[in-house]
């Protein structure tokens, strides 16, 4: 608008004469035009462009807030780290020719794998998880070198071999006590004639005299059981059941 | 402070108020200015299913721009303007039509219609009737220039402003139309 107010200039003689003889039209709109442009007018009114031009200040502070708002709210989301820039340099230095670029995009998956998926926590025994279903996988065994690789290549030192060999007699000594604890074969229960001939000379070569007479003991019960079986020389020399010549031999 | 506790509100405070979404206010300056109005636009249109379609328009366009209206402007010199440019369109719109009516207007008129003495008891009402076809015969703007001016006393500042003239230019259209008008006449 650059329209301003002006003095009014009242019109001449001549003018007025013309004006009566133009006279004014004698017309005015229909009632149903007047209804209808001032039902218009009320009808704007309540979308009223006007109401932001009462208090403009306002407006302008609702509008700084509302958009703080949402920048608060959507700028902690969109916070890239360089592992999310990665896939997208990758791809940026592909589509550029960088083959070693290229590597690195193809490595890193722009899809989420299965392993970076939330886990699902595992029902207790309690929720209905029978421990029955767990198969227990076997241990993996390391396969053990072969011994006459270790003979050939370890040459072991003086205190160890001393530790190797009270290790020997302790085990020597287990299984004299595992042959003497062992029951005496009944009639209904024969023991194979070898194991059992073994855990005799086990017994036999005990320094102990109970050991010794235990094992003359199952030597007559062996020989019982089997009269026809031979028996190792060395063990009766042992037990000191050879004649004494071939003993004294 | 409602424009009403004044017993006669200018235009331009009923418009503020209309502004701020007083509703009465505009139906207080549509009563004002209405009949002046459509007889503008009548006048110019001389049909008068044009001049209601012209005339709702000049309201619905004041409606809608109500917002920019400041009160520096007269009122009724911001409706007329929005009336005129609505004329103007109107006015190169028929402008093929207009020009036969011109073509007709200047036909040699029967020697009854055109007494040049002033005691063969031309009536009032022939005197009349000479000037409205005088003035639908002048040129569309110095017909609004003359309009303005007669029928509403406008000031040339104001008629510059509404016609988006200079004010010579103004002062130039009224000259000849005027002129035009009495040559009419055969005074």
């Amino acid at each position: 608008m650059t329209t301003h107010q002006h003095n009014p200039q009242p019109l001449s003689d001549e003018e007025q004469a013309l004006a009566k003889l133009l006279g004014s039209p004698a017309a005015a709109p229909p009632k149903a035009l007047d209804a209808s442009i001032k039902q218009y007018a009320r009808l704007q009114e309540g979308m009223t462009p006007t109401k932001r031009r009462r208090q403009p200040w306002l407006w302008g502070i609702s509008s700084t807030l509302a958009a703080c708002l949402v920048l608060m709210i959507a700028l902690p989301s969109v916070r890239l780290t360089s592992e999310d820039l990665r896939p997208a340099q990758g791809i940026i230095d592909a589509l550029s020719g960088k083959q070693e670029a290229s590597e690195q995009a193809r490595q890193v998956p722009l899809i989420p794998q299965p392993e970076d998926a939330p886990i699902a926590q595992a029902p207790s025994s309690r929720d209905g998880f029978r421990e029955v279903d767990i198969i227990p996988q076997p241990p993996v065994v390391a396969s053990a070198p072969e011994s006459g690789v270790m003979e050939e290549s370890i040459e072991l030192e003086a205190p160890v071999m001393a530790d190797i060999a009270s290790k020997k007699a302790t085990s020597d000594a287990l299984q004299i006590e595992e042959a003497a604890a062992k029951p005496e074969p009944s009639e209904k229960t024969i023991r194979p004639a070898e194991p059992w001939l073994k855990d005799i000379q086990t017994l036999a070569q005990s320094k102990e005299p109970a050991l010794r007479q235990r094992a003359k003991e199952q030597l007559e019960a062996f020989q019982a059981a089997y009269p026809d079986h031979p028996v190792p020389k060395s063990l009766l020399k042992k037990l000191n059941l050879l004649p004494k010549k071939q003993q004294s031999l | 402070m409602s424009p009403f506790d004044h017993p006669n509100p200018t235009d331009e405070a009923l418009m503020l108020a209309y502004q701020a979404g007083d509703v009465q206010a505009f139906d207080a300056l549509y009563e004002r200015h209405k009949n002046k109005l459509f007889g503008f636009l009548m006048r110019g249109l001389g049909r008068r299913a044009q001049a209601e379609d012209c005339f709702q328009e000049v309201w619905r366009r004041m409606i809608q721009s109500r917002a920019r209206y400041q009160p520096q402007a007269k009122f009724s010199t911001w409706l007329y303007q929005i009336a005129n440019n609505l004329l103007t369109d109107q006015y190169r719109r028929h402008a093929p039509e207009q020009a036969a009516m011109q073509q007709m207007a200047n036909e040699p008129k029967p020697e009854n219609r055109m007494s040049s003495d002033p005691l063969d008891g031309v009536s009032d009402f022939e005197r009349r009737r000479r000037v409205q076809l005088a003035m639908e015969q002048l040129p569309d703007e110095q017909r609004v220039a003359l309009q303005l001016r007669l029928e509403h006393e406008y000031s040339l500042e104001q008629i510059a402003e509404i016609t988006g003239a200079s004010r010579e230019t103004v002062k130039s259209r009224l000259r000849y139309a005027q002129a035009k008008l009495i040559e009419e006449l055969g005074s």
